[in-house]
């Protein structure tokens, strides 16, 4: 996020869902067949948010919003 | 082992859906700003040309910026958030340098500097830490949060699959759907209920499955909800544009080798947050400023000293179809006292009406122009100005 306020995100793994409150990173460990599915979140200073799955440094997926409030889903299977 | 990397802008510029997003989200940024407030405070950069049109023959210079905008330029790494909402003291804090040129020969005949800090900056969504204002995001959060965890659409589809009862083709046509959803809406281009029903139609022929349940009335709340939602983040927004703004500014001016004026300046704004108006913004505005000037019969610098009082409105007439401001003006009374240095003939005290019309002409190109009449002595003074301001988001990529 770029000269945002860093406000909520939410990312929904396995049933658990993650708090995101600014930009960060946050560790999972997760296994073959574990899924990644529905993110919600709001910026209302209309910064740019960009979410990324990374293993080993290669981004494996990526979800990218502009409006101040958001819900969707990353379907996103780990191999 | 997965990294959740959210919101980590690294590698923006060598993508080309993220520049797009900038260029998103700085007409966003772009259709907020109002000239009078960038007037106040700069957001990264600004730069003006200044011109006395109707009694002077001079023109000036002007460059301000916040210490946040020189580091920006410097480390763009900055703008990230986690490192963006260190920045309070420097995003508080504009520096400037003018020059002072004569028209005639088009000579450099003096020079300014200011310093100015927002002792109180409710104008800025991430600086503002009102109780208020923290209990309307952490309600918003909360409301997200609810409808993330209850949401199992994609869960259900998934352990079907898992399970065998969906096969490989019906699975990818769905999670595209899902995709397509999220995609469609992420720059705001399609609106959820558009969404949602796209969404439906391309889950029908699976809702009616025998081999797993979609719980359709979801759509429907899943919705509601996110009308609460923009609601929500429409009344944060809200409540930051009515926010107020106070600063304390020091102002040197140096010409023909000798001081000019030194000025202390303390100026307050603040919306006035009228629902009906929301579009075109009420902003109140005061001023108090002390200056110390050059006496120009005896040439002694400093000699005069003078105290200002400032009242104002601003108001937004005209916006562009982005909701952009297009004109807006600000109509202050101004009273100055002159406590050392009177002139000759010359009154104490005089009333000033001072009208600021300043016209849109491009995304960061502002052309305001200033008429101030002494309706006693029937002194009219006009100041023509161009003014760039280079706002937070701007991207170099973006034109």
């Amino acid at each position: 996020m770029q000269n945002g306020t860093g406000l909520g995100l939410f990312i929904k793994v396995e049933g658990n869902v993650y708090h995101f409150s600014k930009s960060e990173t946050q560790t999972l460990n997760l296994g073959p067949g574990d899924y990644i599915s529905t993110i919600g979140g709001n910026e209302p200073s209309t910064a740019s948010v960009i979410i990324q799955f990374i293993e080993n440094g290669k981004v494996l997926a990526k979800q990218s919003f502009s409006t101040p409030v958001f819900f969707g889903y990353i379907p996103f299977t780990v191999n | 082992m997965i990294l959740l990397n959210a919101l980590l802008c690294s590698t923006l510029k060598a993508q080309i859906n993220e520049t797009k997003l900038l260029k998103r989200t700085d007409t966003l940024r772009s259709a907020e700003l109002t000239s009078f407030k960038t007037n106040q405070l700069a957001e990264v950069l600004q730069a003006s040309i200044n011109n006395g049109i109707i009694s002077s023959t001079n023109s000036n210079l002007n460059v301000k910026t916040t210490i946040y905008g020189i580091r920006k330029i410097l480390d763009s790494s900055v703008q990230v958030d986690t490192n963006y909402r260190n920045q309070t003291f420097n995003r508080n804090f504009e520096v400037g340098l003018g020059l002072n040129i004569t028209s005639s020969n088009s000579s450099i005949s003096g020079f300014s500097t200011s310093l100015k800090y927002a002792i109180i900056n409710n104008r800025d969504l991430s600086i503002y830490t009102s109780k208020k204002l923290k209990s309307k995001i952490s309600d918003l959060d909360m409301r997200i949060y609810s409808l993330v965890k209850m949401d199992t659409l994609a869960e259900v589809i998934e352990k079907a699959h898992r399970e065998g009862k969906l096969n490989n083709q019906d699975y990818t046509v769905i999670t595209d759907a899902l995709r397509n959803f999220t995609n469609s809406q992420s720059d705001g281009s399609v609106s959820p209920q558009k969404a949602t029903a796209t969404l439906k139609s391309a889950l029908l022929p699976f809702i009616s499955s025998e081999k797993f349940y979609i719980d359709t009335a979801f759509f429907s709340y899943a919705l509601v909800q996110r009308v609460i939602f923009d609601s929500l983040s429409n009344a944060i927004v809200q409540q930051i544009k009515k926010g107020s703004l106070l600063t304390l500014s020091f102002n040197s001016n140096y010409q023909n080798k000798s001081w000019d004026s030194l000025t202390y300046k303390l100026e307050y704004i603040k919306g006035l947050g009228w629902q009906k108006d929301s579009s075109k913004p009420w902003d109140i505005y005061v001023g108090a400023f002390y200056s110390m000037k050059q006496d120009t019969i005896s040439k002694q610098a400093l000699k005069r000293e003078v105290i200002t009082g400032k009242l104002g409105l601003n108001k937004v007439l005209a916006t562009k179809s982005d909701g952009s401001s297009f004109l807006e003006v600000l109509g202050a009374a101004e009273y100055d006292y002159i406590s050392k240095g009177l002139y000759p003939s010359e009154k104490t005290s005089t009333l000033v009406a001072d009208f600021t019309f300043t016209i849109r002409l491009a995304k960061s190109i502002f052309l305001p122009f200033e008429l101030k009449y002494d309706p006693k002595n029937g002194n009219l003074f006009g100041f023509l100005s161009v003014k760039w301001d280079f706002l937070r988001t701007s991207d170099k990529n973006n034109k």
